[in-house]
């Protein structure tokens, strides 16, 4: 097997098996019980990631962690956690809000905190971190309001557009591992798309958003903070992810949901396309013939 | 009067070295001009790609008489380093490989240093890359002594020693990219 179909086979295809086999195994436990929904789907698509992690990045070399790679892995683990707290509390959004809040706070704070005094100073640092930090928070948000208006395929559609697309983006802006973490997100979040339209309605909604936009969230903070990304390529990646919002506009609402969907995968493939071109563009010229 | 005075302080210095007097260790300062910190690295199990760190500080105590008395200090920036292609160069500072944003610097301290042979002495040390501390081992050859063209005593060390890019957590692109990577430091110092 070359070295691209390996890090396409332990970076996405086995991960996005794992968590489409979990998801599975899920939804019938569940369904034996009665409840259409449940919160067991974060946890089935942190495995998926944390196989992914394992297999391209590795463990993490120690508890707390002190590389950023590493805190990939363990936000991984709390957000499968929290994801199945926010299935729970679906009723209590600023729960959910402040939860959330405090959970992006003290993550952006312990990664970004080694890079106070080496890259950021002073006033300069805290502005940074807070704004990174804020950032994550109010996207997630945006995400998890539309997960809760419409639970259905379109969230993890469309965040597996994003997240698979980023992926190039991340990959022409100097950053394998974080690119392949996004394709890891991306690939899990697909698999809900055909489970999600076949019969396994429940498994989509605030808890695999939850994990999903966590993810992606942190994935984007670090490619700014330690490679760096360009921002303005975070903030058209961010931009492209909000196009469900389309469906909730008034003149689209009584639309068939298959031409909503149409219409959201041409916007967000459109400025995922728009950021893609010049950033391949950049690549290309200061690659030469490096291709890895 | 004068030339007693004169005899006898010849007379002592020759009688302090015979007798195994100390002399003061000497402290030279690491030239970073004149200094080359040039590692390989084997790509897809095919060839080897060379590349360098063009940044480093650090001192050189000198012991001759006695080399366990003697010490290696290195801080290399990490952020210079260079291959000879600049998107390369920018991966290679990414988290993909040094993380030079949380890691900015490769550090060395000896930990103890013994005679192997006359122009020889055997280093141990940590070396510390990407917040990873690890211990290694490596032969060190005196290449030469004299004075730099502002007449300051200059002294020359070479060493080649291979570690194991993955023991650092640096484990990007195994096993495609090597990892083992063999490591060529000369150091010219100065005083």
């Amino acid at each position: 097997m070359s070295f691209l179909m390996q890090q396409i086979f332990w970076g996405a295809l086995l991960p996005a098996a794992i968590a489409a086999t979990l998801l599975f195994f899920f939804w019938r436990a569940w369904r034996r019980e009665g409840v259409p929904s449940h919160g067991g789907t974060p946890l089935a698509l942190a495995v998926g990631y944390l196989f992914a992690h394992w297999r391209i990045i590795g463990l993490p070399r120690s508890f707390p962690p002190v590389d950023s790679n590493d805190w990939l892995f363990v936000t991984g683990v709390v957000l499968a956690i929290w994801g199945g707290v926010e299935h729970f509390l679906n009723q209590k959004p600023l729960v959910r809000h402040l939860g959330r809040l405090v959970l992006v706070a003290v993550v952006s704070w312990l990664v970004l905190r080694p890079l106070v005094g080496n890259v950021w100073q002073g006033v300069s640092a805290l502005l940074w971190i807070a704004s990174l930090a804020a950032g994550w928070w109010l996207w997630w948000s945006v995400q998890a309001r539309f997960a809760d208006e419409q639970p259905g395929f379109l969230s993890p559609l469309i965040l597996s557009m994003v997240a698979g697309g980023g992926g190039f983006i991340l990959l022409w802006s100097n950053s394998s591992s974080l690119s392949q973490m996004s394709g890891a997100v991306a690939a899990v979040a697909g698999v809900m798309v055909p489970l999600t339209l076949w019969r396994l309605k429940g498994i989509a909604g605030a808890g695999g958003v939850a994990f999903l936009a966590g993810m992606l969230g942190l994935i984007w903070v670090e490619a700014i903070a330690f490679v760096p990304v360009p921002i303005w390529r975070i903030v058209a990646m961010a931009v492209a992810s909000l196009s469900p919002f389309l469906a909730l506009a008034p003149p689209l609402r009584r639309r068939s949901v298959w031409v909503v969907a149409a219409l959201c995968v041409v916007v967000t493939a459109a400025v995922l396309v728009a950021v893609m071109v010049p950033t391949y563009r950049a690549y290309v010229a200061s690659a030469g013939a490096y291709v890895y | 009067m004068k030339t007693m005075l004169q005899a006898f302080a010849v007379t002592m210095l020759l009688w302090s070295i015979s007798a195994g007097v100390p002399v003061a260790a000497q402290t030279y300062q690491i030239d970073p001009v004149h200094s080359s910190l040039v590692f390989r690295v084997k790509h897809m199990n095919t060839a080897y790609v060379y590349g360098m760190f063009t940044s480093m500080k650090g001192t050189v105590v000198v012991d001759e008489a006695n080399p366990a008395r003697s010490s290696i200090n290195i801080e290399v920036d990490a952020d210079s380093v260079n291959t000879n292609n600049q998107q390369r160069d920018n991966h290679l500072r990414s988290p993909d490989f040094f993380n030079t944003r949380q890691f900015p610097t490769i550090t060395f301290r000896s930990t103890e240093i013994r005679r192997v042979n006359a122009n020889t002495v055997q280093v141990r040390g940590d070396l510390t890359m990407r917040g990873v501390t690890r211990p290694i081992t490596a032969n060190v050859t005196l290449t030469g002594k004299g004075k730099n063209a502002q007449g300051r005593d200059i002294i020359g060390f070479e060493t080649t020693f291979t570690i194991r890019r993955s023991e650092f957590g640096i484990r990007y692109g195994l096993p495609g990219l090597g990892d083992d990577v063999r490591v060529t430091l000369s150091i010219e110092a100065m005083r």
